[in-house]
């Protein structure tokens, strides 16, 4: 079978794993620019952590420095056991299978900072504009 | 499968009688109160054109929601393949959506379903907010709906098969539920609805104008209706294409027969024209229909084009027809401006009658009239009589009167223009969405037709290469070699074919009894069995019948 097949015999457990209703998020849209910003950098942050701008470029260049006294080189030996763990990405970075490791900030891609949701269900005796009214925080 | 609960109270007999006692109809309920109108002790709410058009509006919706109930529970099973590696912009999507269950490899009509919700609520909350706000619905969602919509809806338009294709009408009737919802919110505004009975202003207030019991103009009750009507048969449309059997299944011993006595070299040549005509005609309109703007844009557009048809509606009903036939002075006026005008436009021995600019109703404002409003700068008399003018018991107009009573007849006649422009432009969208609904069952009901011609031509081919050919030595009867090839098919359509004692018979799909007041519509629509068990076909009667 091939992308976009048709298919009918899918199994019933599947197709129930995913026949759920999808609750529409509703955000505020300033806090929407400053999460892209948090997005593009998330989105780099597996390649800044070994790229030129990153720790494999103070590695090489700590060592090459390094290489001009014993002194040097005892001390860096040291550090550098240290320095390929860089903590403070590790912390951050998150796998998925589509994206694959990306900043953990992927993860809130549906529910950033929502301000209601709405349940389709909510709708069928409802309008847009009366749920919406129930809804909005008040000014 | 985890498909919502289907439940109705109603049980219909196999055959429907053409219209239902008016007992059996769903009572209308108005958006705005929640409670049903009969109940709420106003009789004129439930009488009038407004009541009425919520009526007919609660009976279609219920209708849609059944049509939608029918397409899914005929769905079970069926969906399109997802290989993430293919389509990663898809599978990103679904992660945003199901970010707690791995990436489906399967895409299910019932996800899809799931993804209309959800498309369409967005659309309402959209509306709701409106543009000036600080609110706006999850892009990132949005986009991700969207992108596993059109993955879901390319896969089943290229599958050429109507089975699949059949879903694709959800998307259209949960735009239409949007749209109807919509109009009944707005008709729920009607002072006859909204507030039915209850004064309007303070007693005695010479500052306000009553609008107590105001319905719908019959002009727009009309427009409306006229539109209902349109729904109402594209609905029993989708229910013959979902509920009913095929023109080719209903016919299929005939169809039958011919491909028996057919050269097999025919065959072969037809199987492959048919699939042709498929993939080169119907899938590519279909796509464009799907991928068209009356899918998602319209259903905007119509709603915000029913609230201002509405309030159009109770304008021209509260201050523009009022002032019409108004006696007072200034109404008088009015009506003599209105009296010149209809001489302006008379001609009289080869020459208009037309104001000039010394007499005209705008005299004094300009000496270039470009206003529409009928006056002749090149005339050199008046050819409306200076009587015209005149208002019994008032005298002749002033220049400031002649301006006012002009320009509120020019306001009168530029907003009864509006007003029926905007009514116009109403119906011609919402004809315009039932019009693509109606070209997409079309395409849908000859993708049906083809699906089965090519089965019924294959299983033949199949059936002659291992059997003795129909007519041959030792060979079996027509009869039965068609009970044989039928008996074992089930039609891509959900129809299934029984042959009992020699006759053959095409079983509709089962689906869900539909409720009273769901009939009604379809029957009204212009269905006429709504319940159709099964449909006879006779047994082969030409070719080599023992």
């Amino acid at each position: 079978m091939a992308n976009g097949d048709p298919q009918d015999n899918i199994a019933a457990s599947v197709a129930a794993s995913y026949d759920m209703p999808i609750a529409v998020s509703v955000i505020e849209k300033l806090s929407k620019f400053p999460f892209l910003q948090q997005l593009g950098y998330n989105g780099q942050l597996n390649w800044l952590q070994g790229g030129f701008l990153g720790l494999q470029d103070f590695f090489d260049e700590m060592t090459t420095y390094s290489s001009a006294a014993d002194i040097l080189q005892i001390a860096w030996q040291l550090i550098q056991k240290r320095v390929p763990l860089n903590l403070d990405v590790q912390k951050n970075l998150y796998t998925t299978d589509s994206m694959g490791t990306v900043g953990n900030a992927f993860q809130q891609l549906v529910g950033f900072q929502q301000t209601f949701a709405v349940n389709p269900d909510d709708l069928s005796d409802s309008t847009g504009s009366a749920v919406v009214a129930s809804n909005l925080p008040s000014s | 499968m985890a498909f919502e609960s289907i439940q109705f109270k109603y049980t219909p007999p196999p055959t429907v009688a053409a219209a239902l006692p008016t007992a059996q109809a769903a009572q209308p309920v108005s958006l705005a109160t929640g409670a049903s109108l009969t109940n709420s002790g106003s009789a004129a709410a439930s009488a009038s054109a407004a009541g009425k058009l919520i009526a007919r509006l609660a009976d279609l919706l219920d209708t849609n929601q059944y049509l939608q109930q029918i397409i899914l529970a005929t769905s079970t099973g069926l969906g399109v393949e997802f290989d993430p590696s293919v389509d990663p912009e898809t599978a990103r999507a679904l992660q945003t959506i199901y970010s707690n269950l791995p990436v489906p490899t399967s895409l299910t009509i019932s996800m899809y379903n799931r993804m209309l919700d959800a498309k369409m609520t967005a659309l309402q909350i959209e509306s709701g907010l409106g543009t000036g706000t600080a609110y706006e619905t999850n892009p990132f969602q949005n986009s991700a709906v969207t992108q596993i919509n059109q993955a879901i809806e390319s896969g089943l338009v290229s599958s050429g098969q109507s089975q699949f294709q059949t879903a694709l009408l959800l998307g259209p009737l949960k735009g239409d539920a949007v749209l109807l919802n919509n109009m009944t919110a707005q008709l729920s505004q009607y002072p006859v609805i909204a507030a039915p009975g209850t004064p309007s202003i303070a007693v005695n207030n010479p500052n306000q104008i009553s609008i107590l019991g105001q319905d719908v103009s019959p002009a727009l009750a009309s427009t409306l209706n006229s539109s209902l009507d349109s729904f109402q048969s594209s609905y029993a449309s989708v229910y013959q294409l979902t509920a009913g059997v095929g023109v080719v299944a209903q016919d299929v011993n005939n169809v039958l027969n011919q491909f028996f006595l057919e050269p097999p070299t025919n065959l072969v040549r037809m199987i492959p024209m048919l699939q042709a005509l498929q993939g080169f005609s119907q899938a590519p309109r279909l796509d464009s229909i799907v991928n068209g703007m009356t899918g998602t844009v319209f259903v905007q557009l119509i709603s915000e084009a029913a609230g201002m048809v509405t309030m159009a509606d109770r304008f021209m009903q509260t201050a523009v027809q009022p002032l019409k036939g108004s006696t007072s002075n200034i109404g008088q006026m009015v009506s003599q401006i209105q009296a010149a005008s209809a001489m302006a436009n008379v001609v009289v021995n080869g020459a208009k009658q037309n104001f000039v600019n010394t007499t005209g109703g705008l005299k004094g404002c300009s000496l270039a009239y470009n206003s529409g409003l009928p006056t002749a700068p090149i005339s050199s008399s008046a050819l409306v009589p200076a009587s015209t003018f005149q208002v019994p018991g008032v005298g002749a107009m002033t220049p400031g009167l002649m301006t006012l009573a002009t320009h509120l007849d020019w306001a009168n006649t530029t907003v009864s223009n509006r007003v029926s422009v905007i009514q116009e432009s109403f119906q011609k969208l919402l004809n315009r969405r039932t019009g693509d609904m109606n070209a997409q069952m079309d395409i849908i009901a000859s993708t049906q037709a083809l699906n089965t011609l090519t089965q019924l031509a294959k299983a033949v081919m199949t059936y002659n290469s291992s059997q003795p050919a129909v007519g041959a030595t030792n060979s079996v009867t027509q009869t039965a070699a068609v009970s044989q090839i039928l008996s074992g098919m089930s039609s891509t359509t959900g129809t299934s074919f029984v042959v009992t004692n020699g006759q053959m018979q095409a079983v509709s799909p089962t689906v869900p009894a539909p409720p009273s007041n769901v009939q009604k519509v379809l029957t009204n629509g212009g269905v006429n069995l709504i319940v159709a068990s099964s449909s006879t076909v006779q047994a082969p009667t030409i070719g080599a019948v023992s």
